[in-house]
């Protein structure tokens, strides 16, 4: 930034200090403006901005950056944002931005890149923090504390990345620091698959007894977590986009449950004897 | 605008007309040329909303570079901001704007520069530059590079209405981590005085708490300037008579 323009210095000053605002701004620009803009920023205050953007301008910009550039911006940004923006990038990029990525981001990322958008596994929270092997409440807590994601549930996972279990943060807070973190471990009530519609995902069971899910592969591998809360606003916002007609998703689920269920019901019913007027009917005393 | 992206030029027309305080900071530390140019750059009012916001020394930069007919557009938009970058400028230069400006305007910036000769406004000097108390440390010291003044022990700071914050000492300054923020180390400032002030208040007071320069500031509250010991000291014996050093 040494040597950039005062225009883009004032730019820059503006855009880390408020990336929400200047995001607002950047997307009544023409597109090939803001992909040179965002080319030599310094990548965390641009990957700050493009958290913020429209995703389908965001992906503007990882196909107008250099490759390095933009697998480095999609390293910076959330899972769920990333994988939102990667999905309107083209194929052929993709590809190419996630051959970069050999972190477990780049994993995560393809993971939740192989279930559609209208599925739960679209919308998780890969960003949080997970323990394979045992390690003491010490070295958890200091891994918890460098971790820039969510650390409410740490999800103890086995070598093939299945969870098993998970641990509190109050619990690993309270342990001694020599405490396996095995014995602070406690039952994780329910995993989603990746692929379950958003709808059917909003009917689990388990939601009555946890705000949070892992969500797996049909496999078991580990994705990340779900909140019940996140589900449902992408399900409500999913189903205001679409109107309310049967091209909703949820409409379409319901529709079939209840042809299914009628359907049923005709079925059962045409197996019953016709109805028969009184007279019709043989007095059998 | 030409010379800017229009995605750069969208951005700083945001920033300049809804954080004129951040605009300003970030502005205070570019060269007066691209003060300059990127002032010109913007829409009238997110000039002026910005140009309220500057530091009153790289105002008067600002003023200084710009034609007459530019300056005087600023001077007319604020008086209080007009007065605080006047105040700036060598006499000559001063005078040139006042004369091209409306006599109205004229006559009001030269009634509130004038101060009675009792006064503590006649003993200030009001070419002081003062920090943004939303500085950091490094910033800070950019900013302490840019100004005219040197050999400057002690800085004023100032919060986002140009009220006095308190001051850095730049010792202080010197030792403390680029990213801390300046009003961490602000020491408070216990005394101050009006502009309005008799003289004789100004002496009581260096003579309760004797410093090297007294802040002064004006009815609402608005840092002007200070009073140095030896301006007190030199207009005391121009007034007596007396010969007070040998």
């Amino acid at each position: 930034m040494s040597e950039a323009k005062p225009s883009d210095t004032l730019a820059y000053a503006f855009l880390r200090a408020h990336p929400e605002d200047a995001a607002r701004v950047l997307e009544s620009c023409p597109p090939a403006d803001v992909v040179a803009l965002m080319q030599d920023l310094p990548a965390r205050v641009t990957a700050s901005v493009l958290q913020m953007l429209r995703p389908s301008l965001a992906a503007a910009v990882l196909h107008g950056v250099d490759l390095n550039r933009g697998a480095v911006l999609v390293a910076l940004l959330e899972t769920s944002m990333a994988a939102r923006v990667l999905r309107q990038v083209t194929e052929k990029r993709r590809i190419a931005l996630l051959a970069r990525l050999r972190t477990s981001k780049g994993v995560a990322l393809r993971l939740i890149l192989a279930v559609p958008d209208d599925s739960i596994g679209a919308w998780v929270d890969a960003d949080c923090l997970t323990l394979t092997g045992e390690v003491t409440a010490a070295a958890a807590r200091a891994r918890a504390a460098a971790a820039s994601g969510n650390t409410e549930r740490i999800v103890l996972l086995d070598a093939e990345r299945r969870p098993l279990s998970w641990i509190l943060l109050p619990d690993l807070l309270r342990a001694a620091p020599e405490t396996p973190v095995s014995a602070l471990a406690v039952p994780i009530p329910a995993m989603l698959v990746a692929a379950m519609p958003l709808s059917a995902g909003l009917l689990h069971m388990a939601w009555r007894t946890s705000s949070v899910l892992p969500v797996t592969t049909r496999l078991g591998t580990f994705i990340g977590l779900l909140r019940h809360e996140r589900l449902q606003q992408i399900h409500d916002q999913d189903r205001a986009s679409r109107g309310p007609t049967m091209s909703s998703f949820g409409g379409v689920i319901a529709y079939g449950y209840w042809q299914t269920i009628t359907g049923v019901m005709r079925g059962g019913l045409s197996l019953l004897p016709p109805v028969r007027t009184l007279s019709e009917i043989p007095d059998e005393r | 605008m030409s010379a800017e992206l229009t995605a750069a030029a969208l951005l700083n027309e945001r920033f300049f007309t809804d954080y004129p305080l951040e605009a300003a900071r970030a502005l205070e530390a570019l060269p007066t040329t691209a003060i300059v140019a990127a002032m010109l750059a913007r829409s009238p009012v997110a000039r002026s909303r910005t140009w309220q916001a500057l530091s009153a020394d790289r105002a008067a930069d600002v003023l200084e570079a710009l034609s007459v007919d530019a300056a005087q557009q600023l001077l007319a938009i604020d008086t209080h901001a007009a007065i605080a970058a006047l105040a700036h400028l060598a006499l000559p230069k001063r005078e040139t704007l006042l004369a091209a400006l409306h006599v109205d305007v004229a006559t009001e910036l030269r009634a509130q520069m004038q101060y009675g000769p009792d006064t503590a406004g006649s003993l200030m000097d009001p070419r002081v530059g003062a920090l943004s108390a939303q500085l950091t440390v490094g910033e800070a010291i950019e900013r302490l590079r840019s100004l005219r003044q040197r050999g400057l022990r002690e800085l004023f700071v100032v919060d986002d209405q140009m009220q006095l914050a308190g001051m850095v000492e730049t010792e202080d300054l010197a030792l403390s981590g680029r990213e801390r923020p300046i009003r961490e180390i602000t020491r408070h400032i216990a005394t101050v005085v009006r502009a309005t002030d008799p003289v004789a208040r100004v002496a009581q007071v260096l003579q309760a708490q004797p410093m090297s320069a007294l802040p002064v500031v004006g009815d609402s509250g608005r840092f002007l300037g200070v009073i140095r010991q030896l301006s007190l000291l030199t207009a005391t014996q121009r007034a007596s008579g007396k010969r007070w050093f040998r």
